[in-house]
């Protein structure tokens, strides 16, 4: 090759290379693979479905329903007694000042309430033609519920709930979003400031009514929102806020709705054992290993160390065992183990048992990470893989006692002790215990008491004391928390209070 | 194909050259200074044969009877000619070297430019340097040598990442990462294994490189545009020289050892506190019998419950205490294996090497072993065009540990100090204690011993950087350089979790694979001009065209429930699991050109600009300009001082530039729906990041002033450079409110400066005349840097949920509480409250600045001592006012003894009313009731000041009569310890690592010994 054209052939072969690649726009276009254009995501049926989907997960995050909504109520509580096994809930327990609820509650809560107001927003422009009027009804009403959900955990964690409070104490409720962000700008800008607290309840009132309206009864699949769940969820936000009427109402029509779903007390320990308990209404489902939230903070784990009931293979670390005052109101007597207090002696052994079935769910654990205690074995892997269970929100056994709280609360507009006790001893007789004949502050405090034997290890107690301005009384094992205590309220996310003039942190943090 | 013809050819005729001799002359190539120059190249003028130096300076060399000059050259000294003639044999050549850091060759970026032309702030350290130190990468080796590089480890793996930071910490959210060029390609610097660590500079052989350029003010950087503004670290590799073919062999063989083992308890005393733990908060004393007895049930005595205190106080004296840190280490094997063949004519040159090195952690299994192979062949095709390639292919593989950090059960690194030490390691019969399914007493009831020999892992990383360039002399003055370049990593990981450990019991072993890949092309097309403007006058500079595309692909599965722990593939396996496949990428093209302009040689003007486009930012803001502009002033020209004895060279220099920072995820301006999991079988996605079509380059202005001089006939030499960066709009991740349902959007906003001065100070104190006598010379570098975050948003005090990057401090600033010692009464914790009051529970509120954790000085100091034959070389580094906290360390000072730990919280600890002490009261629960965590505020703060004796090596040229008489051409043994002595108050595993330092795999103290063979 001559020497002369090799280099004009090199010129221009550089040159040409230059324009085309810098000209050309797309030279420096690359799309990610993972992810989608926001602005198309919301147009198809399928796209819709997945994001609805994205807020049923935000329930399974370990500081919502994944643990800390079940297992924090037992440990702040006078429940739980922590074993310091793992080192895990025992500051939640000893009522650790900031030892409570975490941020990552409000921000998966607030993650999931944006996303549910984005595809309720968008669900009228979407004109995909596969999308059916049933399609739309049934998201509303599931997006509706779980929004209602999510505000009402995060109320009932961060502020006091109505008519139960102390003023020096209280700064009322929390930020209501009801409008989705999607842009920089738009979330940038949002400086939300705190709702009073009856405008929060009002608002979960709200979207779990406008739920109840748009979802069918189904109990085929009580992961997925549906009536009875809404109606079930209704009677409790309403005995929370004391609107025992209402509370009363709703409880009636999820009862009705639930019919014979209520355990006996021959089935009550086989229901809790097969992986979807007939009682649920609601649950946060774990379907699949993957979804495992493991060994160290799953509630499995948390609540015992055995791998099966009744079985001898340690599995988990059991950091939070029920305390003596509900071992005794469960009708357990045992020695070692729980028995005194934060210091103890010797393993657990039982000692004698009452009929109450419901103390069969209990069991003495093993000796593998210390000395063994009696455990709570309501999670037991019971999807086929160790600490891999549903977790249920709502049960029917909770909405007869929510009916029966109505009904025996003193100064409750549906004041009815007769049917206090109807509903009472219907918990009472399908536990294996024989009916009860009470009257006025003895009949309001068993259904306190057998609300809190029921529902013990599923996330109800600190909220029971707390809407009713009650201390914790967590001898012999803690010091009493009384209700004044600032330790009543979880603390807001630091960096909210931070970056947001107009958020008012909780008292004490 | 024509041209591997005429390749192989010309290496022929080399051979062929060689073969035809005639006469044999023999000479000694010395410096100013009479020291011999060993490797210096002597060439026959105008003929291919030619040899190099040994270590004497000495050559030898066959010339053609018609042969009337040589050539001689060195790296770093001017090459000169020299006449032979028929009568002489024996040759004495002086090469000038006295300018030894001037008139060396700096790489800056598509080119290379003597020093003394060059006006930027750059550093040079030489392949000697940090040749033979057992480091499987070369960014470790840069500790201390180059004033303004900061290099840090977060983990000790051999082959793990090191941090290196270059003028401080400019950015927050975005990468600090300097950019590395190997030849002339940009490399890819992410660990991408998920078993362990794998730098990716561990493919090359630290003893492959020539010399490693280090471009610190943006001026010099500005050429690289969005890329440069962490620095720019050029590494040279070696190449092959003209001359007779040339063996190098180069062996050293070695051990590490642990470089601290923790001093932790016997049963006895941890059974003491654990007693101490229970009594406390229940009002008991410890020594009551229900407390030994809960003990003693603990940590399983048999029949504890029913003991008297007698037979308690009996077992308690019984129990045994274990070594679990002796068990679980042992001593690191060090070998490393080199060959190398370099030689050439004058078209064509080549330098094949091959490597071998393995190096042990003293911790786990975690190992490195690198088998690299390195090939370099330039050619002189016609006059005009030359052509050259340059290939480093590599594989090393490394044995993972558990763990490469954190506090998991399992990994020997976290748990070996901090089990309850009555626990036996064997049982009588030699099997392991406590393996599934039973398990040790106490939280940490893993045997990590068991577990670390039945577990295995296995990460393979294959890396190619190799580059094809065209080199085409246009004119005289103008030539132009087509480049391509390609940096491809297959990285390839496994992982078993045997069915015999705790971790794979339940689910009868569990397997992990991955494998990712890596493309990283690129190309540039440049012109290089360099003319004279009458004869004073000289113009230099180039143009050119840059295009980059990297794609990374993975793919992930795992399984469980294996027939047997002896089936480890995933085929195997009953239950699959987790497939995964990940994609990201990215795209930039840029213009850039340069001009230097020469008066004279005294006075030097440049300016350079770069315009630079990016996939990575929003479509609004894609591309960019990046100017520069230095000068230099060589003093030392000038006639006033061309006579001054004292003052033998002196320049100045001073830069501004503007570089960028593209170091972000690569679709982050992008408004996104991703993958959200899964509920009820179904997948989910979420609106996972927000639009920012505004988002662009991260900004660094770096203004530079330097002082380069020598003095004394250059007896004292150096530089010093003052340096002011302020790098603006920031691009952080702005905290948006949760509520919005975001958590934050990436933004550019923000300042951050970095000030700082650096020293670097060449004394010979001694210097050997004619290479004979005592020689000692000493290095020192010195680096202040003070970093300050000079403006965040909506005049924010502190970055909200942050309080670590607050407005006028330091990056990682440490707002904290302030602890006050211990409660001489109750014996509890006590913090200050923001009024100072000492109160045991303390508030958001009640935090204050104590410090921060970037040091404010640190460098190095190196000392060579030689005489005849004998080199002594002493390195030191050093760092100070840095806070660390120590993840290990915060385990041991716990308050709860439920694990093992440290003699200092038993020997400090409160224990009775009016004790005054630092070490808070035993406490089962951890926190006091109503008070603050035991182990918070800044207590777990520690001074992290050191001195290290980082690196003695003591080495013997064996002289050259020795050699000749074995027919080698050098000869030269050492033997060498690395971090052999610190001063430091640290009490954890090394004081050198950054991060939580929780379970990490500790550096080593390392003796090798080797030797070196060139013939």
């Amino acid at each position: 090759m001559h020497l002369k054209m090799k280099k004009s052939i090199i010129i221009l072969s550089t040159l040409a290379m230059l324009g085309t690649t810098w000209s050309c726009r797309k030279a420096l276009n690359i799309d990610p693979r993972q992810s989608i254009p926001a602005a198309t995501a919301l147009t198809t049926r399928d796209g819709i479905s997945a994001a609805l989907n994205s807020v049923y997960v935000r329930l399974k995050n370990t500081r919502v329903y994944g643990r800390d909504l079940i297992a924090l109520p037992e440990a702040l509580s006078d429940n739980g007694f922590a074993t310091n096994k793992s080192g895990r809930l025992l500051p939640e327990a000893n009522n650790v000042q900031g030892a409570h609820f975490t941020g990552t509650l409000w921000q998966a809560g607030y993650e999931a309430v944006n996303q549910a107001n984005l595809i309720l927003e968008a669900l009228p422009a979407a004109t995909d033609p596969t999308i059916t009027a049933a399609d739309r009804i049934s998201w509303e009403g599931q997006l509706l519920f779980l929004r209602g959900l999510f505000y009402f955990d995060m109320v009932k964690v961060y502020a006091y709930m109505p008519g139960a409070d102390v003023a020096a104490n209280n700064r009322g409720g929390i930020p209501i979003i009801l409008k989705g962000t999607n842009t920089s700008d738009g979330a940038l800008s949002l400086k939300p400031s705190r709702a009073p607290i009856a405008d929060v309840y009002a608002q979960v009132v709200r979207d779990l009514e406008a739920a109840n309206s748009r979802l069918t009864n189904s109990f085929a699949n009580v992961g997925v929102a549906n009536k009875a769940a809404a109606q079930g969820l209704l009677s409790r936000v309403h005995l929370y806020a004391k609107n025992f009427t209402e509370s009363r109402r709703w409880a009636d029509s999820a009862i009705a709705l639930a019919g014979t779903r209520l355990s006996t007390s021959t089935n009550y320990v086989a229901n809790f054992r097969t992986a979807i308990n007939p009682e649920t209404m609601f649950q946060v489902s774990f379907v699949s290993n993957p979804e495992n939230i493991g060994v160290n903070e799953s509630l499995q784990t948390s609540f015992t160390t055995l791998a099966t009931p009744g079985g001898t293979v340690t599995q988990g670390f059991g950091d939070l065992v029920p305390t003596i005052s509900l071992m005794n109101g469960l009708g357990i007597t045992l020695t070692g183990g729980n028995t005194t207090g934060v210091f103890n002696g010797a393993n657990a052994s039982i000692a004698t048992r009452s009929a109450d079935v419901r103390n069969l769910l209990y069991e003495v654990g093993t000796a593998g990470r210390g000395l063994s205690k009696v455990e709570c074995t309501k999670y037991m892997g019971k999807n086929g893989f160790p600490n891999l269970d549903h977790i249920p929100v709502i049960r029917v056994a909770e909405v007869i006692l929510n009916r029966a709280e109505a009904f025996a609360t003193p100064g409750s507009p549906v004041f009815n002790e007769a049917n206090a006790l109807a509903d009472l001893n219907r918990i009472i007789t399908n536990r294996g215990l024989p009916a009860v004949t009470l009257t006025g502050t003895a009949l309001y405090e068993e259904i306190l008491n057998q609300r809190r034997l029921e529902l013990a290890f599923e996330g109800h107690r600190f909220f029971d004391l707390k809407r009713l301005g009650r201390d914790l009384v967590k001898a012999p094992h803690y010091n009493t928390v009384p209700f004044f205590d600032t330790r009543i309220l979880a603390p807001l996310p630091q960096r909210e209070i931070d970056g947001n003039k107009n958020l008012v942190q909780n008292p004490g943090y | 194909m024509r041209k591997l013809v005429l390749l192989l050819g010309s290496i022929l005729l080399l051979w062929g050259q060689l073969l035809a001799q005639s006469r044999t002359v023999t000479g000694r190539v010395v410096d100013a200074d009479g020291r011999p120059v060993p490797n210096a190249s002597v060439i026959v003028k105008g003929s291919t044969s030619g040899t190099t130096t040994n270590n004497d300076g000495v050559f030898s060399l066959s010339v053609p009877t018609g042969a009337s000059r040589l050539v001689i050259s060195a790296v770093g000294m001017t090459s000169q000619e020299m006449a032979i003639n028929a009568n002489t044999s024996r040759y004495e050549v002086s090469l000038k070297g006295e300018d030894r850091s001037l008139e060396a060759v700096v790489v800056t970026g598509y080119t290379a430019r003597k020093k003394r032309d060059e006006a930027g702030a750059i550093s040079n350290v030489k392949g000697r340097e940090i040749q033979n130190i057992p480091n499987a990468s070369l960014d470790k080796a840069l500790q201390g040598r180059a004033a303004g590089v900061l290099v840090q480890a977060n983990n000790g793996i051999p082959g793990g990442a090191i941090n290196v930071r270059i003028r401080g910490t400019g950015s927050i959210n975005a990468g600090n990462d300097p950019l590395y060029i190997v030849d002339g390609v940009q490399i890819n610097l992410r660990n991408d294994g998920n078993f362990t660590q794998n730098n990716p500079l561990s493919a090359i052989n630290p003893n492959d490189i020539e010399s490693i350029d280090i471009l610190k003010d943006a001026a010099s950087a500005a050429i690289y545009g969005a890329q440069a503004s962490n620095g720019v670290v050029i590494i040279t590799t070696k190449k092959g020289r003209a001359g007779k073919t040339r063996f190098d062999v180069n062996m050293y063989w070695g051990q590490g050892t642990p470089l601290r083992k923790m001093d932790v308890l016997n049963s006895q005393e941890i059974f003491q506190m654990r007693s101490e733990a229970y009594a406390w908060p229940n009002l008991l004393s410890p020594g009551d019998l229900a407390i030994k007895r809960t003990v003693l049930n603990e940590y399983r005595v048999p029949g504890a419950s029913a003991f008297n205190d007698k037979q308690a106080d009996s077992a308690i004296l019984a129990l045994p205490s274990f070594d679990w840190q002796d068990a679980s280490y042992r001593n690191a094997q060090i070998r490393n294996y080199e060959v190398a063949a370099s030689g050439g004519n004058d078209r064509t040159t080549f330098r094949v090497s091959g490597s071998y090195s393995f190096q042990e952690a003293v911790i786990t299994k975690a190992d490195f072993q690198r088998g690299a192979v390195k090939f370099d062949l330039t050619n002189k095709a016609t006059d005009r065009l030359t052509i050259g390639t340059s290939l480093n292919l590599s594989t090393f593989r490394q044995n993972v540990p558990f763990a490469t950090d954190g506090s998991f059960l399992g990994s020997p690194a976290f748990s070996s100090p901090l089990i309850l030490p009555f626990n036996p390691i064997r049982n009588a019969d030699g099997t392991y204690f406590g393996i599934p399914p039973a398990n040790l007493a106490g939280v940490l009831n893993q045997n990590i011993v068991a577990a670390n020999e039945f577990n295995s892992g296995l990460n393979r990383t294959n890396q190619l950087i190799g580059n094809i360039t065209l080199d085409y002399r246009l004119a005289k003055w103008l030539t132009f350089r087509s480049f391509y370049g390609l940096d491809y990593r297959l990285v390839q990981g496994k992982q078993f979790r045997d069915p015999r450990t705790p971790d794979g019991f339940a689910l009868r072993g569990i397997g992990s694979v991955e494998s990712e890949w890596n493309t990283n092309f690129m190309t540039s097309q440049v012109f290089n001009y360099n003319f004279n403007l009458g004869t004073k006058v000289r113009l230099d500079g180039l143009v050119g065209y840059e295009y980059r595309v990297e794609n990374q692909e993975s793919i992930t599965a795992s399984a469980d429930n294996f027939p047997t722990f002896q089936f480890r593939t995933l085929n195997t396996a009953a239950n699959p699991r987790a497939p995964g496949e990940f994609f990201t990428g990215y795209k930039r093209q840029s213009v850039f050109g340069q001009v230097n302009w020469n008066y004279d040689g005294k006075y030097i003007l440049s300016g350079i600009v770069r315009y630079d486009g990016s996939s990575r930012f929003g479509l609004d803001n894609r591309y960019g300009i990046f100017p520069a502009v230095k000068a230099a002033w060589n003093i030392d020209k000038e006639n006033f001082l061309a006579k001054s004895n004292a003052i033998s060279s002196l320049r100045l220099r001073a830069s501004w530039g503007l570089t960028g920072n593209d170091q972000i995820g690569n679709f982050d301006a992008l408004g996104l729906y991703g993958s959200a999991g899964v509920y009820n079988n179904a997948p989910a996605i979420t609106f996972s990041q927000l639009a920012n079509p505004a988002l662009q380059w991260e900004k660094n202005e770096t203004v530079n002033f330097g002082v380069d001089f020598g003095l004394f006939r250059n007896r004292i030499s150096g530089s010093v450079e003052y340096y002011n960066k302020l790098t603006k709009d920031l691009l952080l991740s702005q905290p948006a409110q949760w509520t919005s349902g975001f958590g934050s959007v990436t933004r550019n906003v923000g300042q951050i400066q970095n000030r700082g001065i650096e020293l670097s100070l060449n004394v010979d104190w001694l210097k050997p005349r004619m290479g004979e006598g005592f020689g000692w010379s000493t290095t020192f570098i010195f680096t202040h840097n003070k970093n300050q975050v000079k403006k965040l948003y909506d005049n924010l005090p502190e970055l909200p949920g942050n309080p670590s990057i607050r407005v006028g401090r330091e990056l990682g600033s440490i707002f904290t509480n302030q602890y006050a010692g211990v409660n001489a009464a109750t014996g509890r914790p006590m913090w200050l409250d923001i009024n100072g009051n000492p109160i045991y529970q303390v508030l958001a509120a009640d935090r204050v600045y104590i410090g921060d954790q970037q040091p404010n000085f640190f460098g190095g100091l190196t000392n060579t001592f030689t005489y005849k034959g004998f080199e002594l070389m002493i390195f030191f580094n050093y760092e100070y006012g840095r806070l660390a906290q120590d993840g290990q360390v915060n385990f041991m000072i716990e308050n709860i003894a439920r694990f093992n730990t440290n003699r200092d919280n038993f020997d400090g600890r409160w224990k009775t009313p009016g004790q005054l002490t630092w070490w808070p009261r035993m406490n089962v629960n951890g926190a006091e009731s109503k008070g603050s965590g035991a182990a918070s505020g800044s207590r777990t703060w520690f001074k992290a000041d050191y001195i290290r004796l980082k690196n003695v090596m003591l080495s013997y040229n064996v002289s050259s009569e020795v050699t000749r008489r074995l027919k080698l051409n050098s000869a030269r043994f050492y033997i060498q310890g690395t971090n052999l002595w610190t001063y430091s108050d640290w009490f954890s595993y090394d004081i050198e690592f950054v991060g939580t330092a929780t379970g990490i795999i500790p550096q080593t103290k390392n003796f090798t010994a080797g030797i070196q063979l060139g013939f």
